[in-house]
């Protein structure tokens, strides 16, 4: 238990890093496998509300919405809880 | 019991879900809110750690240059020196078209004002981020306001100031995928609305016998010399009667340090 919590604490300083520093894409991924990794992994919609604090611009292709970090971040968590449901090892 | 123990757990669940979506419909409605307060607490944090970036980079030599061959490295030094040697003749024939430019402007009562612009440093670069945006070390402190444009090498356009913070502000890009810019293109100012393409690339749709060249430069509509890029590739079909031209900043977007931003609304 105590080595789960260091573990994700350690993950959760790193993803704040790689936000600031890796392309966008990295963190996501790092995001996605902290939500496969752990159980109840919320933070991951903090670092999603971060990124689009950080750098969301409105632009026409996302329809002027700022939220996309958020709505990837929602439907990663969904679709990876989904899927662990039905992986045996968990 | 078990019945017992199996419907706590389930009304347990059940207000979880409840709560869980309820705060994502809060969040959701109110999302610039959010964004700003949470954005500004985890700036204070992570201000240190681009700071620090820049400075790496500023002072670091590329190691992977101690891999190249020499052989490649005396070829490329050769050609960066004809290259230079180019520039410099050409700056100075733009210097003294410039003068013969405000000369002109003079006789003609259409005298320049006084560009205010400030010299700020890019933290993060355009392509780190998914919106292709890219933050600079200027804000509401040094009177950056939304919409105020960004050059590099102080003519070249680039973006516009999108979101601004008390010491950083986000920069949107006009060559962001399926954003539109007003250029005038080559000497004949052949007006069109140009569509991003992302990484500094843009494509206009003109009719088929519109009078362009390769080498054209592109400029905002309106008249000022602001330069956005110049024609690389056009591409014609003989059923179509339209002309697809492509063109690109003459600088990487990748690679700037340094912008510049007009402080004139």
């Amino acid at each position: 238990m105590g080595t789960d919590i260091k573990t994700r604490i350690i993950l959760d300083i790193f993803i704040l890093f790689s936000i600031a520093v890796f392309p966008w894409w990295f963190s996501l991924i790092l995001i996605i496998v902290g939500i496969f990794k752990f159980n109840d992994f919320y933070e991951a919609f903090v670092f999603g509300i971060i990124m689009d604090s950080f750098f969301g611009v409105q632009r026409k292709f996302f329809m002027n919405f700022e939220c996309i970090s958020f709505l990837f971040v929602l439907i990663s968590f969904f679709f990876v809880t989904q899927i662990k449901k039905r992986l045996r090892i968990y | 019991m078990m019945n017992y123990h199996s419907r706590d757990n389930k009304k347990r669940n059940n207000n979880k879900r409840v709560f869980f979506i309820i705060l994502l419909l809060v969040i959701i409605f109110f999302y610039s809110e959010v964004t700003s307060v949470v954005g500004g607490f985890f700036r204070i944090l992570v201000s240190p750690i681009w700071i620090s970036e820049k400075y790496i980079d500023e002072n670091t030599i590329n190691p992977l240059g101690y891999f190249a061959s020499k052989k490649n490295l005396l070829v490329a030094n050769e050609m960066m020196k004809d290259d230079l040697e180019t520039t410099k003749a050409l700056v100075s024939d733009r210097k003294i078209l410039v003068k013969e430019n405000y000369e002109l402007k003079d006789i003609l009562g259409r005298v320049d004002e006084n560009q205010d612009m400030i010299l700020t440093a890019i933290l993060s670069k355009p392509n780190f981020s998914l919106y292709d945006s890219f933050i600079v070390d200027a804000g509401e402190n040094d009177g950056i306001k939304k919409g105020f444009r960004v050059f590099a090498f102080g003519n070249i356009l680039i973006g516009e100031v999108d979101s601004v913070n008390k010491k950083t502000s986000v920069v949107k890009l006009y060559s962001s995928f399926d954003e539109q810019l007003q250029v005038e293109i080559g000497l004949y100012n052949v007006n069109a609305v140009a569509t991003g393409r992302g990484g500094g690339n843009f494509e206009v749709r003109l009719p088929r016998d519109a009078d362009i060249e390769i080498g054209d430069f592109v400029s905002v509509a309106g008249g000022s010399p602001v330069v956005v890029g110049f024609v690389e590739e056009i591409i014609s079909t003989p059923i179509d009667s339209f002309k697809t031209v492509l063109f690109r900043s003459s600088i990487n977007l990748f690679e700037l340090k340094w912008v510049q931003i007009l402080r004139q609304e």
